[in-house]
């Protein structure tokens, strides 16, 4: 069965530890929300996850499906069906949405030869649902979108890429209260017995329409409490200084 | 294109050399220099060549200038507030003055003569070291072999002098020729600001003879030095000037230069940087204003060599009537300077339909490992949908025109750090408009 | 799990070669004799010959130019100056002999001919060897076919054009071509007349030590339109070929008239070639032009706007990787007013190549309300390449428009990290960054050209990775 395991994780960038001892299973049917406030390493998590090379692990292990993914470049843990939506896509001109997609495709799903008209049909399904205009097939790579937009692109980009493990990072932040209501219906939909999907987010409002099984408070590189979807009620009312005092108290 | 100088002989070095009782080594370096300069053509460049234009420039058999002047001088700065003052008047010092406090220290402004006498084992290092100017630049080389007056400044490592520098150079003489050296160099760690300034002197318009006037800046800023170096050029219409300038900065040194150029029959101009040191930087904002027939050709060079450089250059030129002006640039990034930022900005703004404007800002680069490497040019007018806006507020034309051509310039003059200088250039600019 | 490497084809896919017999060559070298060898063979009129010759003096009295590349392997003595692969300008495929047009059934142009292509023209080293146009264009009076066909044809729209805009004294190059040209297109487009589909040369070196040069003259007559697309390649040598052409576009007033050049020679060849359009009132002369190989290739397709009104936009790309200096760049001369220019340059460099960009914008004094504006983006992918920028800027009038803005930059770090995570390889990740980089280039050919374009810049990219 499919799982995302990260154990004891020790990591952090340009020499820096921010993760200081992660555990954190993620198993295909799971909806997990991990919060936290800004710089306790939630986004450090998702790109350690990832493979990003500035990103060094000291500790630790992160296992898919039980083998090791620490030692493989970030496209061979995409190919294993690993998805991470970016908080800060890159944008780069000169390569349409659409072609990009079928590129990715390709490489993630050989076993699905699709000829490009019923491929682009497949994804003007998922632009459908993201309430994306069929012309945004045409336009380069997050060039020039906007925030919103680009939020919706990496949402579509787990939909056409039909990942196993989705790490959505912020993928909340930016938006108004339809796109947000767009988004989460299109996480909804994603949702399924056989994908894991954990939500990195700030806030909670994301999770007033899509409901998590487990929800995690992350405080400086670590997690500090678990719970189900009540948790991230009680952060709402008190905010993270509660998490975080009472976090304090346990680690001395 | 060819460019002669009677004066240019060895005898004329050697009744230099002796006249100053110089070192061998000195009068050795000055007969090196002198056999450069005729050995080397006008522009070093292909690049360059066909935008480098001595035409009508007639100082091949003007003399040197005399140093009998005797004439009242008009302190420039009455302020009192400098560190430093020297006054340089047709080739004669004038003028010196050192702050009480700067004199406690290991200070040291004055002529190369008192340099030598003073310090002789610092003046052979500092004067004929031979990678102080650039190895290809002709007028470098004569300011080198002919110069008459030179003044040293002098900064031990760690001192740091909040005050101004003035250095000033008054020269006019009709039918004359006089070439100078300015030499700096900032100890490890120390910190001083240097305002520059080369002004008319006598009555303006040499009575239809062309005069020369020459000089090198050799700047050293050694490890976390900071130099903040003003030079504003404002000769007289029959003045010919060539301003040399080669800065070397070492690790983590930080070279601040800020140039106006106002006047002048042809004022042209070379500054050369050095990046050598990881860490060190050059910003750099220059500032060209023609009217008249006067022409200006600027060139810069700044060479990344040590990780981490910055390069950060803009030049704004404003051309009213017959003026014009040519602005060039190349930066290079060596294989060796990873990481480097470097952006070399040229603008101009042509008032007159006989103006004339040229720009080349050109990169060479030799690694993929720069941070930024950038440069933009453009040429416009005023924008005539502004000038139309200030007058329906009431603004007559030609003022409401005036004050954009400030709008233009005024962003980079804020950028300079020191406020006399920023007083001096605004004031420059505001009487340099032709209504 | 798939781990493995995807496996590149590593070879310049045109490098082959092949035997043929030459139905007639001059001896290596270049005299005087040589130059009125190649006249008479062509049995011209005496006022070409007498312009050959001017070429020729000139050329002798020029000395090399000192600026752009290296030049100091060239060996004008160990050149050939004129080989005649076949007896005549075939109107059918079936009339060329059999190698030459295996070659070109390799290099696919008669299958783009039957697809897409409203003529073609086919040179093989010195001469024209094959050419056809459309029926229903010819019968509306456009003319494409070889220069020397056209210099017997149409003596005189010849001889009231050729060498007006590039004269035998414009640079040394021009006027070695002035001497011992050879083949080339000729296309005319009468008044009004409007082509939908390209008109397409390509032009093959396939000797060693071979000179080529072509000559083309290109006339769009008032109002019409079309596209005027040429390719060309080189086997590999040891030693090196030279190629030397002049282009001449003419654009009458209201004429928009599209050039557009791939060249894709192997890495011994010096490819020096002098371009330059006049665009006449109200005209728009647009330029495509892209190099990817080359030893040395020094070019800068010049537009001079002589008409008021009239419109240019230059897109200029280059590549260099092991072995290859491109300096290229676009010249924009504004003589009239109310002109309009841009020029876009894009350039890659990679292994040790070096990519310039040399331009030059100039307006003259009584050219009024002029706007142009000046992009240049240089992209290296290693640290052992190197990009220059050089442009000129001469400004003669105040209300001059003139923005230049120059970018060099690598690929960040994190692009290819937010592509890999979709899945794509390293080298994958890099080609797409690139191919989108010179996409703005791509997206004005052609269909079958973009496509393989990119596949060349991607066979390119992935040889030279270090």
């Amino acid at each position: 069965m499919t799982a995302l395991e990260v154990k004891n994780l020790h990591a952090g960038v340009d020499g820096k530890a921010i993760l200081h001892g992660l555990d954190l299973t993620v198993r295909a049917g799971e909806i997990h929300a991990l919060m936290g406030p800004n710089g306790s390493g939630k986004s450090t998590l998702s790109h350690v996850l990832m493979g990003h090379i500035r990103y060094e692990v000291y500790e630790g292990d992160v296992l898919l499906d039980g083998t090791s993914i620490l030692g493989l470049l970030p496209h061979y843990r995409a190919r294993l069906g690993l998805f991470l939506g970016f908080q800060y896509p890159q944008e780069v001109p000169g390569i349409k949405m659409g072609s990009f997609l079928n590129a990715a495709y390709k490489r993630m799903h050989p076993e699905n030869e699709m000829e490009i008209p019923e491929f682009f049909a497949y994804v003007d399904e998922r632009m459908n649902l993201l309430k994306l205009d069929p012309s945004f097939g045409a336009r380069y790579l997050n060039d020039g979108f906007s925030g919103g937009e680009k939020k919706r692109a990496e949402v579509l980009q787990m939909l056409v890429l039909a990942p196993r493990i989705a790490i959505l990072d912020e993928s909340d932040s930016g938006l108004d209260i339809d796109a947000l209501k767009t988004v989460a219906e299109a996480i909804d939909h994603f949702a399924s017995p056989e994908v894991g999907i954990l939500l990195i987010t700030h806030y909670q409002r994301l999770l007033d329409y899509v409901t998590p099984d487990f929800v995690h408070v992350m405080v400086d590189g670590r997690i500090v409490r678990s719970g189900g979807s009540d948790l991230a009620q009680k952060l709402e009312e008190l905010g993270y200084k509660w998490i975080k005092e009472e976090a304090t108290v346990e680690v001395t | 294109m060819e460019f002669d100088l009677g004066c240019a002989t060895e005898e004329r070095v050697d009744e230099l050399s002796k006249e100053r009782g110089e070192p061998a080594y000195l009068r050795k370096d000055r007969t090196q220099a002198l056999h450069a300069f005729r050995a080397m053509p006008v522009e070093p460049l292909p690049l360059f060549i066909r935008h480098t234009d001595l035409r009508g420039v007639d100082v091949g058999e003007v003399a040197p200038a005399k140093h009998g002047f005797e004439g009242a001088v008009t302190p420039v700065y009455d302020g009192g507030e400098e560190a430093a003052v020297a006054h340089v008047v047709e080739g004669q010092l004038r003028e010196l003055r050192i702050s009480e406090k700067l004199r406690e220290h290991d200070f040291f402004l004055n002529e190369a003569s008192g340099f030598l006498e003073e310090r002789p084992k610092a003046a052979k290092g500092l004067l004929a070291r031979p990678d102080s100017l650039p190895k290809d630049d002709k007028f470098g080389m004569m300011s080198r072999a002919l110069f008459s007056s030179a003044l040293v400044l002098s900064v031990p490592p760690r001192l740091e002098i909040t005050r101004p520098i003035h250095l000033l150079w008054s020269f006019g003489d009709p039918s004359s020729a006089l070439h100078t050296r300015t030499l700096i160099h900032l100890g490890a760690g120390s910190r001083a600001s240097v305002i520059e300034e080369f002004v008319p002197e006598g009555s303006g318009d040499g009575n239809g003879a062309q005069s020369l006037f020459g000089n090198a800046t050799e700047v050293y800023l050694e490890d976390g030095a900071r130099l903040d170096h003003v030079a504003i050029e404002r000769f007289s219409d029959h003045v010919v000037s060539f301003l040399t300038r080669q800065a070397t900065v070492g690790r983590d040194g930080s070279f601040h230069q800020a140039m106006g150029s106002f006047g002048g029959f042809l004022t042209k101009s070379r500054t050369d940087c050095l990046l050598v040191g990881q860490g060190s930087r050059i910003r750099q904002v220059e500032v060209v204003y023609g009217t008249g027939q006067e022409r200006y050709d600027n060139t810069n060079f700044v060479t990344h060599r040590g990780r981490d450089s910055v390069s950060d250059l803009l030049s704004k030129a404003v051309m009213q009537e017959r003026s014009r002006s040519a602005l060039k640039g190349v930066i290079t990034i060596e294989e060796e300077a990873g990481n480097a930022d470097s952006y070399l900005g040229q603008y101009s703004m042509l008032l007159s339909r006989k103006a004339k404007s040229t720009a080349i800002p050109s990169l060479e680069i030799m690694t993929n490992d720069v941070q930024r490497a950038q440069h933009a040019a453009s040429v416009a007018q005023l924008d005539e949908d502004q000038v139309f806006y200030l007058m329906s507020r009431g603004i007559p034309r030609d003022r409401a025109r005036r004050m954009l051509v400030e709008g233009f310039l005024t962003p980079i003059v804020e950028k300079i750090p020191l406020p006399d200088a920023r007083k001096q250039l605004y004031d420059l600019i505001d009487t340099k408009w032709v209504a | 799990m798939v781990l493995e490497q995807e496996t590149v084809n590593r070879e310049y896919k045109y490098g082959f070669r092949d035997d043929i017999e030459y139905v007639y060559r001059t001896a290596k070298g270049l005299s005087e004799d040589v130059v009125r060898e190649i006249s008479g063979l062509k049995d011209e009129p005496e006022w070409m010959l007498k312009m050959r010759l001017r070429g020729y003096s000139h050329f002798l009295e020029r000395v090399m130019p000192d600026w752009g590349g290296d030049l100091d392997d060239i060996d004008f003595d160990d050149i050939r100056y004129y080989l005649k692969p076949s007896e005549k300008e075939g109107r059918s495929w079936d009339e060329v002999p059999d190698k030459i047009r295996e070659t070109f059934d390799r290099l696919g142009i008669p299958e783009a001919e039957r697809k897409f292509l409203a003529g073609v023209g086919a040179q093989y080293d010195s001469e024209v060897v094959y050419h056809k146009t459309l029926k229903h264009l010819e019968e509306q009076g456009v003319v494409f076919m070889g220069t020397d066909a056209a210099l017997k044809e149409y003596p005189e729209i010849f001889k009231e054009y050729f060498a007006t805009l590039v004269p035998p004294e414009d640079n040394k190059f021009a006027a070695l071509n002035t001497a011992v040209w050879s083949g080339g297109s000729f296309v005319y487009v009468p008044k009004g007349v409007k082509v939908e589909q390209p008109l397409q040369a390509y032009f093959r070196i396939n000797s060693e030590n071979m000179g080529q040069f072509e000559r083309t003259l290109i006339i769009g007559d008032e109002d019409c339109q079309f596209h005027y697309i040429e390719g060309c390649t080189a086997p590999t040598y040891t030693t090196n070929s030279l190629h030397a052409a002049v282009v001449e576009v003419i654009a009458k007033p209201g004429a928009i008239v599209r050039y557009t050049t791939l060249q894709n020679w192997s890495d011994n060849v010096y490819n020096l070639v002098t371009k330059r359009a006049y665009a006449y009132e109200n005209s728009t002369v647009e330029w495509v032009d892209a190099n990817i190989g080359s030893r040395l290739t020094m070019k800068y397709p010049s537009v001079y706007l002589v008409g008021k009104g009239a419109k240019t936009e230059i897109l200029s790309v280059a590549y260099a990787g092991k072995g290859m200096h491109q300096d290229a760049g676009a010249k924009a001369i504004h003589l009239a007013s109310d002109t309009q220019s841009r020029i876009t340059s894009k350039s890659v460099s990679q292994n040790g190549g070096r990519v310039t960009y040399r331009g030059h914008l100039a307006v003259a004094k009584g050219a009024r309300n002029v706007k142009s504006n000046v992009r240049c983006d240089a992209l290296m992918l290693d640290a052992v390449s190197r990009s220059d920028t050089y442009p000129y800027m001469d400004i003669e009038e105040e209300d001059a428009s003139i923005t230049h803005e120059a970018t060099v930059g690598k690929i960040s770090e994190d692009v290819l990290y937010y592509l890999m995570s979709r899945g794509l390889t390293e080298n994958e990740a890099m080609n797409m960054v690139v191919l989108g980089f010179l996409e703005i280039f791509t997206k004005e050919l052609p269909m079958e050209y973009a496509v393989e374009f990119n596949r060349l810049i991607k066979m390119e990219i992935e040889g030279n990775v270090g």
